[in-house]
């Protein structure tokens, strides 16, 4: 099922690519302009300076000096990193390849918003055009200076604007001029960090996560991959060729990176001390760019030994590999989901840490988590993730979260969270890493105490009361928007736009409210947990009366939503979005009991829509003043009608009453009648005879 | 409790002695009169027979019947009555009376007007009571029809029945105050 997903998501992406990238034709071949001053040129693409995640295209630069630029254009089924834009705009460093301009625009080819970043073109193009190429080697002699100083100012300046780079390779490393003397840093914002990275690029830790689960890291990070790029530009080639990257990852987790990645290649003698600075396997012990510094400055230390792990006397076999390692296990048991359930039942795992690895507490506390799993609430399925996912904390406590086919770091998972929303893949992986507090039990067993990790639970544990409420404006939408500040909002009625600040939403839905179906609300879930992850305010009242019973009180939830944003956020007049929700309110005004009071605001509605005004719609339909003598007046005509009712009935039942009502009074009449003749009679007679 | 006896005798002694005294006061007023009126007597006993057997045939507590054949059956007898005073107040002139078909047609008829009016007259009112409810009737109805032509149909319903919706919807409007 989630490799279907996967494989869909995968396909989506591939399209969405394709038709960001594919020839321009017609108005298409128009240039792009971004921020009124850089045109990018579609038909110009310039597939040398591609990244894997974006592709090149010239630039000009309506106000430049003749500089020449290029532009990254993004993919949209990724995240990219906007604060690192920010961060780089107008840093000049002889190191890096320098950034000018980042922003969304209108990309005709593809029909849709997109994200490009604009830097200075480096006239020699890439080092290595690939992973698998070759490049020019340096003299020994030369190498600190041509190849290590640039990219060690670079990283010192990263350092200083407190950002990583994530994605430090040899194909992302550029000739500036076309004599080569001058080497460059390349992009670092069109792909999540360490996302295009190859994983020998990555540390151990990070090298287990899936690609977009890696975190923004460490300078430490930084710092490896570094020393791998070094080692690629020191032989002229990739040292791993010919082997499979898991073969890699194997030997690397077996005999250490360095070991795996220098092997048999032959290595200046002077560069074995940074090698082995910048690739230890412990970012504790890794070289930092101080050390780097000190090194480059002539200081020379005693060169770093690895620190093996320890080995078992005899190996688990996971799958078709045999490991001898407890990391080794780890990654093992995570590559290896479907069976690692069964190794952990049968207790396999148990018996190899006590006999093979001889490491007792490990056992005992894979014991003691497999038990606590055992006693929890839950779906079988979940609680056999749940209790891999703990028994690999307590193999490899450094590794990365893992639960099912996620494996992320903790500054990871929002991003990786992001790009399953972004491909409509399967997010209950996600869900339940929140639901089932896996972070918690993650931060537990960890062996150093780090305040950023408490930090993290306790973030955990706020984004778990947000997933628990299903209601609109919560759920994962709103985790999802919560952990990733540049997430694009990602509704239905938004595809193809790139909204991922808040004062951008209503403009783009009056952008699409042409084209939209305007028998639907443009409220969904996504939109609402978008505004209510991003508006700073109180949207509380607008977010209980969206998710209350009833159409009235749901249409009128939204309405005000949708209204306090203009009014606080602007634009003044919203002409297509009022008249699509004046087309919607009906169930607001039926709300109101006077038919002439509902008739009067019919009348009213299409003014107000003229305006463009979403505040006066919605002071339109929900007065307090109006509101309070509809209910006053109903409920003195319905004292009334029921007063009514009461003297019909009483006047319908009471036939037998009447009855004998009217013939008492019959009687009497006739009785008085009868009296008053005789005594009539009596007295004309009597005035007759007297007369 | 032992007076009660006591008393309740000493009251008995007392209504017997008043009985007794009331009586023998209407015998010594009553037997004088009637020797003195025996024409009016005798005629009155005879042609005021429809209103006594009124009296004796009627049932109930509210007893109207005899007031209403009375009433007419005096006015019938009154010209009788008047003739015999002013003209010639004997017994032989109420023998006539009484001997005369005609007058006795006259008595009668007028004491069966009465019981026909009697019969007659509580259906009459009930007629007109039933007019006035059927109006009124038509008229709530009316006024019903223009509440739920201007509030709808919900008008109807009753306190009792809405009740329970009402109170876990609260006020419709969203809250937070107005947008101005």
């Amino acid at each position: 099922m989630a490799a279907t997903a996967t494989a869909k998501a995968s396909q989506k992406a591939t399209t969405a690519e394709a038709g960001a990238q594919k020839p321009a034709t017609g108005a298409a071949m128009a240039p792009v302009s971004l921020r009124d001053r850089f045109e990018i040129q579609p038909n110009k693409p310039i597939p040398d300076l591609d990244m894997p995640s974006a592709k090149a295209f010239e630039v000009q630069d309506r106000r430049g000096a003749g500089r020449p630029l290029y532009a990254l254009v993004c993919r949209p089924d990724i995240l990219q990193r906007h604060l690192v834009m920010r961060s780089l705009r107008g840093m000049q460093n002889a190191g890096m390849l320098q950034f000018i301009e980042g922003g969304v625009v209108d990309w005709m080819p593809a029909g849709r918003k997109l994200v490009v970043a604009i830097y200075e073109r480096p006239a020699g193009g890439k080092m290595m055009p690939d992973l698998n190429g070759t490049c020019e080697v340096v003299p020994d002699q030369l190498f600190a200076k041509k190849i290590i100083k640039p990219l060690h100012a670079a990283l010192q300046e990263l350092q200083t604007r407190a950002t990583t780079h994530r994605a430090i390779r040899p194909d992302n490393i550029y000739l500036f001029d076309t004599k080569g003397d001058r080497l460059v840093l390349g992009d670092c914002v069109t792909a999540p960090p360490g996302f295009d990275n190859a994983a020998i690029f990555e540390p151990l830790e990070t090298a287990m996560c899936m690609p977009e689960g890696r975190g923004t890291g460490h300078y430490s990070d930084d710092m490896f991959s570094l020393g791998v790029t070094l080692l690629f530009l020191m032989l002229g080639h990739n040292p791993t060729r010919g082997r499979s990257a898991d073969e890699v990852m194997r030997l690397r987790l077996q005999q250490g990176t360095y070991a795996t990645l220098v092997g048999e290649n032959r290595v200046p003698i002077s560069m074995i001390e940074v090698l082995r600075g910048l690739l230890h396997d412990d970012s504790r012990e890794r070289w930092t760019i101080e050390t780097l510094d000190l090194w480059l400055n002539g200081r020379r230390m005693t060169p770093l030994q690895p620190r093996l792990e320890k080995r078992s006397q005899r190996t688990l076999k996971i799958g078709e590999v045999e490991y001898a390692t407890a990391r080794g296990a780890a990654w093992g048991l995570m590559t290896n989901w479907s069976k690692a359930g069964a190794l952990l039942q049968e207790g396999r795992v148990e018996v190899w840490l006590r006999r093979g690895l001889e490491d007792n507490e490990k056992a005992d506390a894979l014991v003691t988590a497999m038990k606590v799993v055992e006693a929890m609430q839950g779906d079988k399925a979940t609680m056999a993730d749940l209790m891999i996912a703990r028994a690999i904390m307590v193999l490899a406590p450094d590794a990365p979260l893992c639960f099912r086919d996620v494996r992320c770091t903790l500054d990871g998972f929002g991003t990786a969270l992001a790009h399953a929303v972004l491909r409509k893949g399967d997010v209950k992986a996600f869900a339940d890493i929140i639901s089932r507090e896996v972070v918690k039990f993650w931060v537990q067993a960890q062996m150093i105490y780090n305040p950023e990790y408490a930090q993290a639970d306790a973030n955990f544990k706020e984004l778990r009361a947000l997933l628990l409420n299903n209601a609109k404006g919560f759920g994962i939408e709103r985790v999802t928007y919560e952990l990733n500040e540049n997430m694009p909002c990602q509704s239905p009625f938004l595809e193809g736009e790139y909204v991922t600040e808040i004062k951008e939403l209503l403009p783009a839905l009056e952008h699409v409210s042409k084209g939209a179906d305007t028998k639907t609300w443009p409220v969904d879930r996504h939109v609402a947990a978008f505004v209510a992850a991003r508006y700073e305010r109180d949207l509380k009242p607008q977010l209980t009366a969206m998710n209350e019973g009833g159409s009235e009180r749901n249409a009128l939830g939204m309405l005000s939503l949708l209204a306090v944003l203009q009014w606080r956020l602007g634009p003044e007049a919203l002409f297509g979005l009022t008249s699509w929700l004046g087309g919607l309110v009906q169930p607001i005004i039926n709300s109101y009991h006077s038919r002439e009071r509902r008739k009067r605001l019919e009348r009213e509605i299409p003014r107000v829509v003229r305006k463009g005004s979403l505040p006066e719609l919605y002071n339109l339909l929900d007065n307090a003043e109006e509101r309070g003598s509809d209910g006053e007046g109903f409920a003195r005509a319905k004292a009334e009608y029921a007063e009514g009712r009461r003297q019909v009935a009483a006047l319908e039942t009471g036939q037998a009453a009447r009855d004998e009502n009217a013939l008492r009074m019959g009687h009497q009449a006739a009785a008085i009648g009868s009296v008053s003749i005789g005594m009539a009679t009596i007295l004309i007679l009597l005035l007759v005879r007297l007369i | 409790m032992a007076k009660k006896p006591a008393k309740s005798a000493a009251s008995s002694g007392g209504k017997k002695k008043g009985g007794l005294a009331s009586g023998l006061g209407m015998l010594v007023m009553g037997v004088p009169l009637v020797i003195l009126f025996l024409p009016t007597v005798v005629l009155l006993m005879f042609a005021m027979l429809p209103t006594v057997v009124a009296y004796m045939v009627e049932r109930g507590p509210h007893r109207y019947g005899f007031i209403c054949v009375g009433g007419l059956n005096f006015a019938g007898v009154a010209p009788y009555l008047l003739n015999m005073w002013f003209e010639r107040h004997d017994i032989t002139m109420t023998l006539d009376i009484l001997s005369n078909v005609f007058a006795l047609m006259m008595i009668y008829g007028a004491a069966a007007f009465g019981w026909l009016l009697y019969t007659a007259t509580p259906s009459l009112v009930g007629s007109f009571l039933s007019l006035t409810s059927s109006r009124r009737i038509a008229a709530l109805k009316a006024q019903q029809r223009k509440l739920i032509e201007d509030w709808g149909p919900e008008v109807m319903q009753s306190d009792e029945d809405i009740g329970s919706e009402a109170a876990s919807k609260g006020p419709a409007t969203v809250g937070g105050g107005a947008m101005r």
